[in-house]
């Protein structure tokens, strides 16, 4: 019913590959403890020197410090830094999402304001959907921005932000104008920043003990009308345009791919039939993913609006990543080797959220179940 | 998709839909009781004449042209359709008689694999001309006359046969004859697959958007909604597998296939038959002729673990620090 054409990866992105690839070993230490979940671990440091590469905001426009490759060529680059453990969520979202919500709705002054300094590895953005009171239901969101001269007056506030705390600007979504029938209209985004004194973040411990995400307050946070993305009153569909990029990439299935590197590490050359069956099971369900997030990129290439397909890689890639750990661990060696237990024990402790964040998986269900044509 | 393939599917799609309705695969049943089926004469007939069943054969050596990848674009149709007919075996012969340089003779033609002097689950033993002998690097016709088959019903309610002694026959020597035929077969097996999965879950969808139960449609139900939501996903990525094959005949995108869709047969079956309840359950409905058959096609040409075991292997050879690279390698 859903379709994932075969797309073949291009030579010039293969060449990247190995650019990237070498860069990584160049960068990490190697006593660095590495971690295929895009969440975890972020270096400024190092999302600058992808900038001074060219490996972020790549399928921009040059006179917005872009590369104009290819969406299969950023998919090079996106894999290969997950796949290396690389500290890449500095700039993430800001390369994932944020821009290209400025592209395809922001002004011309936005686009020269921002696009420039997140291609250069140097201004980040989070998320700013979630509220306390509206998880799954963003329809509901209640943070208001109320019309002031020149601009929107902006209380309330927006929680499991991750990176608030580092991070330069949010995009948030709030109500333009009061609730009524139509659930879904009178959303606006705007840009928030994350500095501005009437602007507070509070970081929340997850159950592994870090802060990386947290709730935000909007205590009469101005936000004058050039800080508005595209039209006043059209946030919903613009949050919706997002769902492609943020959805389909192969984060929602690497997450735990470096227990995978460090089990094949702990067995060795000859592992047991069962130690190989179990990575023979797990490689041939990753594969498979990746080649339909690889049909998705060759979609957002298209200039296509692949959304359900994006949750639909989400959801199995999901449960995938959230396999690798609990399988391992019952087919796991007896080992000195600390690194294979550190890397299982930070993927069972942030598992909970891959099926959480970017959209849970009861969400994306009834999503496909939408494509299914059932409601 | 090219054009070409684009017109093999339609034309394999329509001659399943004229020839093998429902009532057409029911009364090819075999069944332990003593029941056998009856074969769909005129669906085989009307293969040949169109030139589908020696598809992937040159026409110098007989054949109808094309690759092996456009046989296997018809088999998922047969899939799709559940035909009771040894396409598979007879496509996967013809390539291996073609690489063993050997003619292929009239008719139809069964393959089972020599060992130790057995055959063991040979299909459609009671319709094939011929038989294709595969030992390790050598391959022999054998002529189906006279021959003590021992049948019974498989879980497809198709025949599956053995035989404990076979004439002598004059074998042809072929490098890899038999890891041939498990690479060909476990592509043939796959595609039937994932046609079979793709009609699973367009079935499963058609019933509980017809179905009512406390005043509204089953469609209705979140429960329902997020268990086809979980079928359409194992479906998806099992076409996604399946397509692997159409390019490739590496092993390692066999392997990776044939793992990958035995593995979702676990859950496809179980989600299309719950939310089907017990209509789906009996041998009236025509859900059971996919999924029995998922069930038998799961475990020939080699289940998962088989496959699963060679994938592992292969990563665990290169190392974990080449691990992600042997994934790339892919493609």
């Amino acid at each position: 019913m859903f379709q994932f054409e075969p797309v073949s990866l291009p030579p010039e992105a293969e060449q990247l590959r190995a650019e990237v690839r070498e860069f990584i070993e160049s960068e990490l230490a190697d006593d660095y403890l590495r971690n295929s979940d895009f969440n975890t671990g972020e270096s400024p440091e190092l999302s600058q020197k992808l900038g001074q590469k060219g490996w972020i905001g790549m399928t921009w426009p040059r006179q917005y410090g872009g590369a104009e490759r290819s969406f299969l060529e950023r998919y090079v680059v996106t894999e290969e830094l997950l796949a290396g453990g690389a500290p890449v969520f500095s700039h993430w979202i800001a390369d994932r999402q944020s821009g290209a919500q400025f592209l395809k709705f922001g002004t011309e002054a936005q686009r020269q304001e921002y696009l420039p300094r997140i291609a250069r590895g140097e201004c980040y953005f989070s998320i700013g959907m979630s509220e306390p009171d509206s998880g799954s239901d963003l329809a509901s969101i209640r943070s208001n921005a109320v019309r002031v001269d020149g601009g929107w007056k902006l209380n309330g506030s927006k929680i499991w932000t991750s990176g608030a705390q580092h991070n330069h600007y949010m995009i948030a979504l709030v109500r333009t104008e009061p609730a009524s029938e139509n659930r879904h209209a009178g959303m606006s985004q705007v840009i928030v920043d994350l500095k501005d004194q009437n602007v507070t973040v509070t970081g929340i411990k997850n159950l592994a003990g870090n802060t990386d995400f947290n709730q935000v307050f909007f205590d009469d946070v101005f936000i004058s009308d050039d800080h508005v993305i595209g039209e006043a009153g059209n946030g919903w569909v613009q949050v919706m345009s997002e769902l492609g990029y943020e959805r389909s990439g192969p984060e929602r299935f690497l997450s735990a791919f470096r227990v995978m590197v460090e089990f094949v590490r702990a067995i060795g050359e000859n592992p047991s039939d069962e130690q190989a069956a179990l990575i023979g099971r797990l490689m041939a369900q990753m594969v498979t993913l990746r080649r339909m997030s690889i049909s998705v990129a060759g979609m957002l290439q298209e200039g296509k609006t692949p959304n359900t397909e994006a949750a639909l890689i989400k959801d199995v890639g999901n449960t995938f990543e959230r396999m690798v750990p609990e399988l391992i661990r019952h087919a796991a060696p007896l080992t000195s080797n600390q690194r294979f237990y550190q890397t299982l024990e930070q993927s069972i402790l942030h598992a909970p959220s891959f099926t959480l964040r970017g959209g849970t998986r009861e969400i994306l269900r009834g999503m496909i179940a939408r494509g299914l044509g059932l409601r | 998709m090219n054009e070409e393939q684009l017109l093999i599917i339609d034309t394999a799609k329509r001659i399943f839909h004229d020839r093998c309705d429902k009532s057409v695969v029911d009364a090819a049943e075999w069944d332990n009781e003593g029941g056998v089926g009856q074969f769909p004469t005129e669906l085989w007939n009307t293969l040949e004449e169109t030139g589908l069943t020696s598809i992937g054969v040159d026409p110098e050596q007989g054949g109808s042209g094309g690759a092996f990848s456009d046989a296997l674009l018809i088999l998922r149709q047969a899939g799709v359709a559940a035909a009771p007919i040894p396409l598979a075996e007879h496509l996967v012969a013809l390539q291996i008689l073609a690489l063993a340089k050997v003619e292929a003779p009239k008719g139809i033609i069964s393959v089972a694999r020599l060992q130790q002097g057995q055959l063991v689950g040979v299909r459609f033993s009671e319709v094939a001309d011929w038989l294709l002998l595969v030992q390790d690097h050598s391959v022999a016709l054998l002529e189906n006359q006279d021959l003590a088959w021992q049948q019974v019903s498989g879980i497809a309610g198709e025949s599956v046969a053995g035989l404990s002694a076979h004439p002598e026959v004059e074998f042809f020597s072929l490098d890899n004859a038999a890891e041939t035929l498990m690479n060909l077969g476990a592509r043939a097996r796959a595609n039937m697959m994932s046609g079979a999965m793709s009609e699973v879950l367009a079935l499963s969808v058609q019933y509980v958007s017809d179905r009512e139960q406390f005043g509204r449609s089953l469609s209705k139900f979140q429960a329902i909604q997020h268990q086809l939501a979980v079928l359409a996903g194992e479906v998806a990525a099992c076409q996604r597998a399946a397509d692997a094959t159409l390019e490739s005949d590496s092993p390692l995108d066999v392997a990776i296939a044939k793992s990958r869709l035995g593995e979702a047969v676990t859950q496809v079956s179980d989600i299309a038959h719950q939310v089907h309840g017990a209509i789906g359950y009996t041998l009236e409905h025509a859900l059971n002729l996919r999924t029995r058959r998922l069930w038998q096609w799961r475990d020939e040409y080699g289940a998962e673990r088989y496959w699963q075991i060679q994938i592992g292997r292969h990563f665990c050879d290169r190392g974990a620090d080449h691990l992600w690279g042997s994934v790339t390698d892919l493609g």
